[in-house]
């Protein structure tokens, strides 16, 4: 009895300050079927078209994604390539680098074959010609040697040869020319 | 020309002596040749060289060393 009092002063407590604030039933229905009615047109008027807006942005982000992919495995394709030709590059360079350098060792070593060999019949040439030159020299001075040995030995056989010499010169001609005529 | 005219020139370096002109005038006419005639030249150092027309026959000490020159 004392608690169907209790809710009955409590129910009545409530009821009064609802009635001071304005609050009815009425108005809470009414409230409440505001609410359902906002809900729902707030549903189908903004919650649908952003929730398709969202969905159609999400396929074009995934597009987007997925050509941002295609493009990317393009591009490490492309990079591939460009580094293989790249390095088919390089190694075409290095060979024909190998190549230059290996025809300028050649052209240098040619060079300096044929200045040696120039150098060598030049050589050759000047030593053909000091021997020639001293070969002569060695002859003149033997010549002019032989006719001063020969100028003294005329002086010499002029002065000092004696009649007995002499005699036996002639004695051998004469015999040596009878000899030959009547051999 | 005839033999008998032919005139041997002999050449010596020194006034020969008996036996030398004996020999020479043998050989003068061995080659056909009568007639010789003496020239003195000390130029040719010795021995001696005859002259019967074209033919010289040279011995002097000269010619050998000539030769001799030659060799050299």
């Amino acid at each position: 009895m004392f608690e169907s009092f209790t809710e009955t002063m409590l129910l009545s407590a409530l009821t009064d300050m609802f009635n001071e604030m304005g609050i009815t039933w009425q108005g809470i229905v009414l409230h409440l079927i505001n609410l359902v009615i906002l809900t729902v047109g707030l549903y189908f008027l903004l919650f649908k078209p952003v929730k398709k807006m969202i969905r159609e942005r999400q396929e074009k982000v995934k597009k987007i994604e997925k050509e941002n992919a295609e493009l990317n495995e393009e591009v490490k394709e492309l990079k591939s390539s460009s580094e293989k030709v790249l390095s088919e590059a390089k190694k075409e360079a290095a060979v024909i680098h190998e190549n230059a350098v290996k025809v300028a060792k050649q052209k240098a070593d040619d060079i300096m074959a044929d200045a040696k060999e120039k150098a060598k019949a030049l050589v050759d040439r000047t030593e053909t010609e000091m021997d020639e030159e001293r070969r002569m020299l060695r002859s003149d001075v033997e010549k002019q040697i032989a006719d001063v040995s020969l100028a003294v030995a005329e002086k010499v056989i002029g002065r000092d040869i004696s009649k007995e010499d002499n005699r036996r010169l002639i004695e051998e001609s004469l015999k040596e020319w009878s000899g030959k005529e009547n051999g | 020309m005839a033999k008998e005219q032919l005139v041997a020139k002999v050449v010596v370096s020194e006034k020969p002596d008996d036996d030398i002109l004996r020999m020479v005038a043998e050989f003068v006419k061995e080659k056909g040749c009568y007639k010789t005639e003496y020239v003195i030249d000390p130029d040719i150092l010795g021995g001696i060289v005859i002259k019967i027309g074209n033919k010289v026959y040279d011995g002097s000490l000269r010619s050998r060393l000539e030769t001799v020159r030659q060799v050299f």
